[in-house]
């Protein structure tokens, strides 16, 4: 099946596992793929490790406070060469950082060094990776800025971040992290900290950006509303772990991991794509505590499918369901299949 | 309860000080203001840090020292508390007019150099013990009114004083039972920090030469007493300079780690 | 930011002028009569009513200051009791070696906090070291460092010259080799405060989010930390700076007796010691006026450097 989509392949991550100091287990052999153009939701709840996989492509694991990184995580740069992050050093990473792949956080508040003005720190991610003059710079972080639709760029650019709204700054974030035209983007919440409205123009801005530019997105959020909005393909994360994958009509359609079911029950009316932040909440217990890992399946404490002494006694692979490009990781899938429908 | 490193070796200090100030005379084994024909000698088994250029005995001044030093510390830190936390407390829990003013007296003490100060005082009223003491809690209260009004200031606006005013208690009332207990452990902690900058620019007024005069023995006098003779003697200012920066760090230390917690 | 300027400048003119007037009725008041003193004890009452007549010393005090500071205004601050020497010319040449030492020392302290604590943090033994020199920085009396880097360097080493003063005209390198010790004795107490400042900010900045995106836009880690980290911390050392002013007034003096420098605080000493009132006035009124003005000065860096209160 891989091999269908092997030339175009962006980003290839294989049984990536990161461990904290500490021992928090925040990745677990994680394993897929985004294509060139592509864009891929990586949704969960807080603490599901889907932040955790954006900041190991970005090579911003810091290894030197403990944190273990195991596993291939493969890019296709600019230059259509392929890098394996986990193997390069500090020095290739800060060169493929924001030039091949670049991020955008959650909060835009905090986003903006307080005491620059926003053009210079926009040139400043474009003078890293391109020697090009101080105007040159300029010129081009203007460019980026009209790109986003914002409406006096020129007074934006000697604009300090205290004087923008949050959505504003999103946006610069955004004209920052495209400013040299990588062909991967991490957007890990963009929208979160914003209120209803800005988050829908920043979506659209983002999704009108990713068709001109052709660029891949790796959106990661837990507000299964932006996913059918934005994405083409969504990968549902839960402790560390891939439990279902595949087109965003299969999940929404035919959703086969009963946390995915869950999930989507939290939404009001499924399949209706909500603009607002629906949080999901509704299932009871937590993500569990690598103190206390559970045995067998990790969601089968809070899973209301759950049968004793199959579920907690052997793990479930991740393995193809339907068309093939959808794959779940449950015992009890082909069974469960009846229940729900 | 379990102190922390620091705060271990600020107490040990103050201890060891203490207990030296308060068993002087069975510690010292000379009379430290008796002057003799040796002059200048380095340390022996009969004069222990040797002798200065009077032929008294270093260790026992050093000594009697203590209690110069620590009387003047708790004395102007204790000055410095009495006249600081009410101007304190009351600016910051009367507010208003009364608060800005007394904030603008605050803050342009603080940013007058204490140490000149003290030695236009000293120098116009004479460097006794008594007088040392007043002049130096008086160029200090400013810090510990300042610190106390921002306490009392939060405390002040915080939801349960604001309950205590909506049920009627007395400004005294809310003071003793809502304000004060808030701030008792940031008020000790300064005194400490207090005491030990006491101990600091006392030291620093004798080196210059207006601290208590002689005979009585004080380290910070010592010191510019022995700065003459450093290279023939240097433990003669060595010694007293090491003592003066000892207490300095205890009584820091304990102020310091007081205020963390 | 124009207007922030003027109100700071505004507010500081009365500050000026109430430190000017309780300077002078606090040393007037307290120094009894300045005949007396010229004179001598045995002197009888008769000429020294007479030479505090012929001296204004009987008119009301309010009148005395109002013709001290209209004389001071045009550069007269009289002549000093002990040298006959008019006050400004024994002024004059003392300004700037004081100027010198409090700069140097700030610049040293500064660069030695900022720098040393950026490249320390997270390294198990440099940053405990650094830790333990900023207490002893803020605690050891400034004549205590002086005496023993004079018992090192000088009388044990023989490395540096001990005490004095070597003017540029007389070269460069004497000239900071007399200056150096005086600059580090002065320069501990601030060492240690910024450095605790600094590291508690940096520490916070640290872990902003501006600082993961330079990352992320591709900046080396010791770029983030002196573009975006350092200058982000080091605000409050400059509010620091202006707040410790005074305290830096009372090292100079105390470092400028330690060493002989022939700065202000020297000067002030002596005046002090000989009871020598127009110098010790006019050098008081000098080193607290400066001090407010300095404090002014770091005020308006601080505004200067900060983009939210600048454009406010």
């Amino acid at each position: 099946m891989e091999d269908d989509f092997d030339q175009d392949v962006l980003l290839d991550v294989r049984r990536l596992s990161v461990t904290f100091a500490g021992g928090v287990r925040a990745l677990r052999g994680v394993s897929f793929q985004v294509r060139a153009g592509e864009v891929v939701a990586l949704v969960g709840e807080s603490g599901s490790g889907k932040s955790t996989s954006g900041l190991a492509v970005m090579g911003l694991i810091e290894r030197d406070r403990g944190a273990e990184v195991s596993g291939e995580i493969r890019l296709r740069g600019k230059d259509g060469d392929e890098k394996e992050i986990t193997g390069l050093s500090e020095r290739e990473l800060r060169a493929l950082r924001g030039n091949d792949v670049a991020m955008i956080f959650q909060e835009p508040m905090s986003s903006l060094n307080p005491i620059y003005a926003i053009g210079s720190q926009i040139c400043e991610a474009i003078r890293i990776h391109r020697s090009v003059s101080r105007a040159e710079a300029a010129r081009d972080a203007r460019e980026a800025l009209d790109l986003l639709g914002i409406p006096n760029p020129d007074r934006c650019m000697v604009s300090y971040p205290h004087q923008l709204s949050g959505g504003m700054r999103q946006r610069v974030m955004i004209a920052m992290a495209l400013a040299c035209r990588p062909r991967m983007l991490i957007a890990d919440e963009p929208t979160t900290a914003l209120d209803v409205t800005i988050q829908a123009q920043i979506i659209a801005h983002l999704k009108r950006l990713q068709r001109q530019t052709g660029m891949a997105i790796l959106f990661i959020t837990h507000n299964l509303g932006l996913v059918a909005e934005i994405a083409d393909r969504a990968m549902v994360m839960y402790a560390g772990e891939i439990v279902e994958s595949g087109p965003v009509a299969d999940i929404f359609g035919a959703p086969r991991m009963p946390y995915t079911r869950a999930l989507l029950q939290s939404l009001p009316r499924l399949g209706v794509t909500r603009a607002s932040g629906t949080r999901i909440e509704a299932i009871p217990g937590n993500v569990p505590s690598s103190a206390r890992w559970p045995s067998g399946c990790a969601f089968h404490p809070r899973c209301r499918y759950v049968v004793a002494g199959r579920c907690d006694a052997s793990e479930p692979m991740l393995e193809a369901c339907d068309t093939g490009r959808h794959r779940v990781r449950c015992l009890r899938w082909r069974e469960l299949e009846k229940v729900a429908s | 309860m379990r102190l922390e490193p620091r705060a271990l070796l600020g107490w040990t200090i103050i201890a060891v000080a203490g207990a030296v100030a308060a068993a002087a005379p069975w510690i010292a084994t000379h009379d430290p203001t008796q002057t003799g024909v040796m002059f200048l000698r380095g340390p022996s088994a009969v004069h222990l840090l040797g002798t200065d250029e009077l032929g008294r005995d270093i260790f026992s001044r050093l000594v009697f020292g203590a209690r110069t030093s620590l009387a003047i510390g708790f004395g102007a830190s204790i000055v410095a508390t009495v006249l600081g936390v009410p101007i304190g407390l009351m600016a910051g829990y009367v507010g208003g007019r009364l608060d800005l003013a007394l904030v603008q007296l605050i803050d342009l003490f603080i940013a007058l150099p204490s140490l000149v100060l003290a030695l236009i005082i000293t120098a116009m009223v004479g460097p006794s013990m008594q007088n040392l003491v007043l002049i130096l809690g008086f160029v200090m209260w400013p810090t510990v009114a300042r610190l106390v009004r921002g306490q009392a200031l939060a405390v002040r606006t915080s939801v349960f004083v604001e309950a205590a005013v909506a049920v009627g208690g007395t400004s005294t009332w809310i003071i003793q039972r809502h304000i004060w207990p808030n701030i008792r452990r940031v008020v000790a902690a300064q005194f400490a920090i207090t005491v030990a900058f006491a101990i600091f620019t006392s030291a620093s007024l004798s080196f210059l030469g207006l601290g208590i005069p002689p005979p009585t023995p004080d380290w910070g006098g010592m010191v510019r007493g022995g700065f003459s003779y450093l290279a023939l003697n240097p433990v003669m200012s060595l010694a007293p300079g090491a003592a003066v920066a000892a207490s300095v760090l205890g009584f820091y230390l304990v102020g310091s780690s007081g205020e963390e917690r | 930011m124009l207007t922030v300027v003027v109100r700071r400048l505004l507010l500081a003119v009365p500050n000026v002028i109430l430190i000017t007037v309780l300077l002078f009725f606090a040393v007037s008041g307290l120094l009894g009569s300045p005949a007396a003193l010229m004179l001598g004890e045995d002197a009888n009452r008769e000429t020294i009513a007479e030479l505090n007549a012929s001296m204004g010393f009987d008119r009301p005090l309010i009148v005395q200051y109002l013709d001290w500071m209209g004389r001071a205004l045009q550069g007269d601050f009289g002549r000093s009791y002990t040298t006959q020497e008019r006050v400004a010319d024994a002024i004059l040449p003392r300004v700037l070696p004081t100027l010198e030492l409090a700069f140097l020392a700030i610049l040293v302290a500064t660069l030695g906090a900022t720098v040393l604590n950026s490249l320390a943090v997270g390294r198990r033994v440099v940053q405990p070291v650094i830790q333990i020199l900023s207490v002893l920085g803020i605690t050891m009396p400034n004549f205590m460092i002086g005496i023993s880097l004079i018992f090192l360097f000088s009388v044990e080493l023989g490395w540096l010259p001990s005490t004095g003063w070597s003017p540029w005209s007389d070269g460069v390198i004497a000239h900071f080799v007399h200056i150096l010790m005086p600059v580090l004795t002065l320069s501990a107490f601030y060492f240690g405060s910024f450095s605790l400042v600094y590291r508690a900010e940096y520490e916070a900045v640290r872990r902003r989010l501006y600082v993961q995106v330079a990352r992320a836009k591709g900046l080396s880690a010791t770029g983030v930390s002196f573009k975006h980290v350092l200058p982000n911390s080091i605000l409050p050392v400059i509010t620091y700076i202006g707040i410790s002013l005074g305290h830096l007034a009372g090292g100079a003096v105390v470092t400028e007796s330690v060493f002989s420098v022939p700065g202000l605080g020297s000067l002030f000493v002596n005046a002090i010691l000989g009871r020598d009132f127009p110098v010790m006035l006019a050098v008081s009124m000098f080193i607290i006026v400066g001090v407010v003005i300095a404090n002014l000065l770091a005020d308006l860096v601080y505004t200067l450097v900060n983009p939210q209160i600048r454009l406010d």
